[in-house]
């Protein structure tokens, strides 16, 4: 399975995932030709080598009409400008600079006119009006306006829809078969931005970062943006440790600025094994409830999507004679069956164990028989191919027939 | 009362407090833990005279990134400032073994020289400014002539010099120069001085003027033009005031 895995350590902006995805492609300068050419007016993308830390990575940058834009990305940190006092020249100057850039203003609507000309998949398109989506959300959420009243002061801006188009094109391109994010290292501290002074993570990040694994970390700055943690959040199938992998290649997508820990959001790109191979075993021992409660958890446990329920008796501590109740299931259903586990028993704690499973790839086919349509069973595989009628049908067309299971096989095995 | 906006000299050379308060910007500059923030602040605190808080401001950006030839510029700039004649050379150092341009440091490490007495060096460094732009060349010219005359050499730079140079703002260095080369009376040049509104230019002439004066013998004339100089105390930072601070004794 093509996993990519995200290293967040240092957050994320719409910049530095376009540039760590950039460096996993074998083309990346074809790549930025195609980026200029996706017809968005006045646009010119750049890439060039960038040092962190001692560590080489690249950074992205978009220019419009030959002026870099402040997207969100850049412009909540405050403009920071170097006016380099050279006292020794005995220059003294007045540097009250009063800045009013011209930001742009644009309405979701505006947002989808334009992604809509992008020479770019209809995929891609859809993968970059969901990002928008999810920041006008989050900036609807944040000011207490519906969405259509939301207007983009800097990530409408065509610097940031380079960025977001960018990464979604990127995504389509190493088509990764799942994305795992690390914990996203959000900043501590205050920002500055149009609407005031706001808290680190600014209130539309910390929106769409929900249910996401964060953490502030002890650097006073804004690491995470709105429009990385959308990109985030739309790309990633989870968050967490990177997982056992083999790493084919490696991206390193720098920041704009400098921090004593390297600035940048590595991407990397390789093969883990298939996890259909795993499941899970959710155990516990009681011995305190009736047949009938545990009749009745088994139930649920099903419903739930359990793969199998079984219990064993067994000797618990005190000379008691116990119940041991054993669920499999995926890594999907695990978080759901826990908690049916902690209602519908009595146990105080609940076992996890990993197991590999090894299976036989399995498909049903439907017989036609002088008594009807029975489904069939196939399983193949390790050099095996079985086949079984399936238990319900049988039991159907005996009970119809008045014959026995026996007697309806042979039968069957006949034709 | 009103907080000052811009720290004494005797705040930052001598033992009193420092009064000036962290404007808005400032505030937000410490909110951040970035070398572009750091280098700002110390930008913001130089440009509020707070010598003694840019060069810890900067020292916490050399912490994030020591490879920049251009800071370290600035920290010979704010601790050349403070006297610290030591940490402003290790600096100077420091930023040419960055592969700065020797010109982007010569004015600094010729006014390093300056201040210590070493007047030939400092010649020496000032000569390395050339060839640049006039705005530039006329500033090198007229610390390069200062130096010679103090260390009793010839001020070869002098010839650079011509009417026609285009020194911008540097107004005042041309006033001094065009007096050093014999094109202007220096009564006349006292005269101009007399006329002059910005409290910049008055300083750096009058500096000029007190060592040409100096060198010609006119004793009484020389003290007077830097008493007169040592009242714009506002402008301590500015190297023709700390030179004539220097030379106050």
């Amino acid at each position: 399975m093509k996993l990519l895995y995200l290293d967040c350590g240092m957050g994320a902006a719409g910049d530095m995932l376009a540039a760590a995805l950039l460096e996993l492609l074998p083309d990346a300068d074809a790549f930025m030709e195609e980026l200029d050419g996706l017809g968005l007016p006045g646009v010119t993308v750049k890439r060039e080598a960038s040092v962190k830390c001692g560590i080489t990575g690249t950074h992205f940058s978009v220019t419009v009409d030959g002026h870099e834009e402040e997207s969100l990305d850049h412009h909540e940190h405050g403009h920071h400008h170097d006016h380099g006092h050279h006292h020794d020249h005995e220059h003294h100057h007045d540097h009250e600079h009063h800045h009013d850039h011209a930001h742009h203003h644009s309405s979701m609507e505006d947002i989808r006119h334009i992604v809509e000309q992008l020479a770019i998949p209809q995929t891609v398109k859809a993968d970059v009006l969901a990002v928008y989506n999810l920041i006008a959300e989050a900036e609807s959420h944040a000011h207490g306006v519906p969405v259509a009243e939301i207007h983009f002061h800097e990530v409408g801006t065509m610097d940031a829809i380079a960025d977001i188009a960018a990464v979604c094109l990127l995504m389509d391109r190493l088509a990764p078969d799942q994305v795992i994010a690390s914990p996203v290292h959000v900043g501590s501290g205050h920002v500055r931005c149009a609407h005031g002074i706001l808290p680190v993570p600014a209130p539309a990040t910390a929106h769409i970062l929900r249910d996401v694994p964060v953490y502030g970390g002890g650097i006073k700055g804004e690491l995470c943006t709105p429009t990385g943690a959308a990109l985030l959040k739309h790309f990633a199938t989870s968050f967490g440790d990177m997982p056992v992998m083999r790493v084919q290649s490696i991206g390193y997508g720098m920041g704009k600025k400098d921090f004593t820990t390297a600035n940048c959001l590595r991407a990397m790109l390789g093969e883990t094994k298939d996890k259909t191979g795993t499941i899970l075993e959710l155990s516990c021992n009681v011995d305190d409830m009736t047949a009938e409660q545990i009749g009745f958890a088994m139930e649920r446990f099903f419903e739930a999507g359990a793969l199998d329920v079984y219990t064993a008796p067994i000797g618990m501590k005190k000379s008691r004679p116990g119940t041991l109740i054993r669920v499999m299931c995926t890594e999907e259903n695990r978080e759901a069956l826990l908690r049916l586990m902690f209602r519908h028993t009595t146990t105080i704690g609940v076992r996890e164990t990993e197991f590999r499973r090894h299976i036989l790839d399995r498909t049903t086919e439907v017989v036609h028989t002088p008594y009807g349509e029975v489904r069939r069973k196939v399983s193949v595989g390790y050099g095996i191919t079985r086949t079984k009628y399936e238990y319900e049908d049988l039991a159907r067309i005996a009970a119809e027939q008045d014959m026995s299971l026996d007697a309806l096989c042979a039968a069957l095995e006949r034709e | 009362m009103e907080p000052p906006k811009f720290a004494s000299l005797a705040s930052q050379l001598g033992d009193e407090p420092c009064l000036v308060e962290d404007t808005e910007e400032m505030f937000w500059l410490r909110e951040q833990d970035d070398y572009q923030s750091r280098v700002a602040l110390g930008n913001a605190l130089v440009g509020q005279y707070r010598f003694r808080e840019a060069v810890t401001a900067y020292e916490s950006a050399k912490e994030i990134r020591h490879d920049d030839w251009q800071l370290h510029n600035r920290l010979g700039g704010a601790s050349l400032t403070l006297r610290r004649f030591d940490a402003a050379w290790e600096h100077y150092q420091t930023c040419l073994k960055l592969g700065a341009p020797t010109q982007a440091a010569a004015l600094q490490i010729g006014i390093w020289h300056y201040l210590q007495g070493r007047y030939q060096e400092a010649a020496e460094w000032f000569a390395m400014c050339l060839p640049c732009g006039d705005e530039q060349a006329i500033a090198a010219i007229y610390w390069h002539t200062l130096s010679c005359c103090r260390s009793g050499e010839t001020p070869e730079l002098l010839s650079k010099y011509h009417k026609g140079m285009d020194v911008g703002h540097h107004t005042a260095y041309r006033l001094c120069v065009s007096v050093f080369s014999g094109e202007t009376d220096w009564r006349d040049a006292l005269e101009q001085i007399h006329q002059e509104r910005s409290e910049l230019n008055i300083v750096i002439s009058l500096y000029g003027l007190h060592s040409y004066l100096e060198l010609i013998g006119k004793v009484e004339e020389s003290a007077s033009c830097l008493r007169e100089l040592l009242k714009h105390e506002g402008l301590w930072p500015c190297i023709a005031y700390l030179a004539a601070w220097n030379d106050r004794f």
